[in-house]
């Protein structure tokens, strides 16, 4: 048999990765890819132990792909961080993230996603990504970091050159740094606008407000507004997109959804866990460790295959069947444990409101496929274009 | 440093010392300490992080919000002193507590 072999930035390998993830899990679970110099833990065990003992695989100077590209930011961001740094500074926004909390964006991203549908819904044509995905998670994350309206798309450009990768672009481009340096001054501007408070209850006011007790650093202050304007954005996209999609090849799902809607919520926990937005989280090793037979040395890096690790068949039954009733909450789409996604409950949220308002408006939608397009990014999964056609409302 | 007890069902005890500030999930994560999970990183979304409070001391905590006592609903073997880890912040006041722990985080579907 070949011998499984993956290569992260491959763009071919982005439409479909599952089959060699699955290879992989069967054949080389603890899997070391020579070319990029990296470990790759492909079943739920393997990352779930690597999630959580957090001594062994650690943060400080891992997450992203790229070798160093943590340890090169000149801001830091919390979440290349270890215990107890990272807890304590995780804890400043961790009491704004819960569900009890987020219930209160729910009618404001309710009102934006309407507001990005009823447009299109005369002429029957609606990009789920181009219309609609990309817009709405950078406008509610901007409602907490007070970034005006008429900066988002701004905002939006740079995060997307920070995350683009050319086809096996394995270090990161002139692109990629010129957006995060872009990113940097205009955080940097806005840290010093909102200095003086007032503080809200809100990011950006815990962010100043940590700052002006001593709590946090300038630096830090940056650092967290360009993490959540990354990570409160892209991936949110990027799953509105894998659920269309998803729920389109699998039409007698969607008409589950349409007919009981109380169910999307259990269908958002599904996609996330069939075809989530994040593939790869990467620690790197901070003490010697025995994995099936073969020794991570300390200062290895090793990437978490997360996408893989929820289509375990040892963990999930019938892990390639997707069924919007299944209900597991122990896939790690978000991650598991200490670093687990911050903006879960947001991202959660957003896009249950967002099918609602969707399938109560154009349940029967068609993708065209043959017009579907994929962003590229070893990280995030998902599409940069989902175009779709529905039966469009009568003219008034 | 404040010093908390956990103590598994099956009474296996484990003495840890947890910075003030940080909460009884992470004073139990952050030590190994098996039976806590944590799985939501502390957002209030999992419920993996239940544990049992001496009554005395429990009087003496912010009463849970509403967020948590929804997530409570959830949990297998709840009961009067039972609170979420990631709820309750470590303070001076706590220092010496035994945190009693489930048998199950019910992890899973
Ligand atoms: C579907 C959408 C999302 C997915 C799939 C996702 C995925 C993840 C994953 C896998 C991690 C763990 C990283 C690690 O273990 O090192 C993470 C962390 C994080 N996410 Fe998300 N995320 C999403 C949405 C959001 C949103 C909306 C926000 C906005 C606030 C956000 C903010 C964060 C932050 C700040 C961290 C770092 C947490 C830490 O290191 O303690 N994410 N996310
Ligand atoms: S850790 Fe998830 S609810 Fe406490």
């Amino acid at each position: 048999m070949k011998q499984a072999h993956l290569d992260p930035y491959d763009h071919r390998f982005h439409w479909d990765p599952y089959p060699q993830y699955q290879a992989l899990r069967e054949q080389d679970p603890v899997y070391y890819n020579e070319e990029l110099g990296i470990w790759l833990l492909t079943k739920w065990e393997d990352v779930n132990r690597a999630f959580r003992d957090f001594k062994t695989f650690i943060n400080t100077g891992a997450v992203s792909l790229e070798p160093d590209s943590g340890e090169k930011l000149p801001f830091p961001m919390f979440i290349f961080s270890d215990p107890p740094d990272h807890t304590r500074v995780r804890n400043l926004f961790a009491p704004l993230m819960t569900p009890d909390r987020i219930r209160r964006l729910e009618d404001y991203t309710r009102r934006k996603a309407v507001e990005l549908i009823e447009p299109h819904l005369r002429g029957g044509k609606f990009d789920f990504v181009a219309d609609l995905g990309c817009f709405l998670p950078m406008d509610v994350i901007s409602s907490l970091t007070s970034v005006p309206k008429t900066d988002q798309d701004k905002v939006r450009g740079w995060a997307d050159d920070l995350i683009a990768r050319e086809d096996k672009q394995h270090d990161l481009s002139e692109r990629n740094v010129s957006g995060y340096m872009n990113m940097a001054t205009y955080f940097g501007e806005h840290a010093a606008k909102h200095a003086d408070g007032p503080y809200g209850d809100d990011l950006i006011g815990i962010l100043m407000r940590s700052e002006k007790d001593g709590v946090l650093r300038r630096d830090q202050v940056i650092g967290t507004l360009i993490l959540l304007a990354i990570a409160g954005n892209e991936t949110t996209t990027k799953l509105i997109g894998n659920m269309a999609y998803r729920l389109w090849q699998h039409p007698e799902q969607r008409r589950l959804l349409v007919e009981d809607p109380a169910l999307i919520a259990k269908a958002v926990e599904e996609v996330l866990r069939f075809d989530g937005s994040s593939q790869i989280i990467v620690r790197r090793i901070g003490q010697d460790v025995e994995m099936r037979g073969k020794t991570l040395r300390k200062g290895d890096r090793v990437g978490l295959c997360i996408i893989s690790a929820n289509r375990d068949a040892d963990k999930f039954p019938d892990p390639d069947v997707f069924d919007v009733r299944r209900g597991s909450r122990d896939h790690m789409a978000f991650g598991y444990g200490i670093h687990s996604c911050l903006g879960a409950a947001l991202a959660r949220m957003e896009v249950r409101v967002v099918f609602e308002e969707i399938l109560k408006r154009m349940p029967d939608y068609e993708i065209l496929e043959e017009r579907l397009a994929r962003a590229h990014n070893p990280n995030v999964r998902g599409f940069t274009h989902v175009p779709a056609r529905f039966r469009p409302l009568p003219d008034a | 440093m404040i010093q908390l007890k956990y103590i598994e069902h099956d009474g296996t005890s484990h003495t840890v010392t947890v910075e003030e500030g940080m909460n009884l999930m992470e004073g139990a994560t952050l030590n190994m300490v098996p039976g806590v999970e944590g799985m939501c990183g502390g957002i209030c979304s999992c419920a993996t992080c239940h544990c049992y409070l001496p009554e005395e001391r429990l009087r003496s905590l912010p009463e849970a919000g509403s967020g948590e006592l929804a997530m409570l609903e959830a949990v297998e073997g709840r009961r009067g002193n039972s609170r979420l880890g990631c709820q309750v912040v470590v303070t001076a006041a706590l220092d010496g507590m035994e945190v009693r722990l489930p048998k199950s985080q019910g992890v899973g579907s």
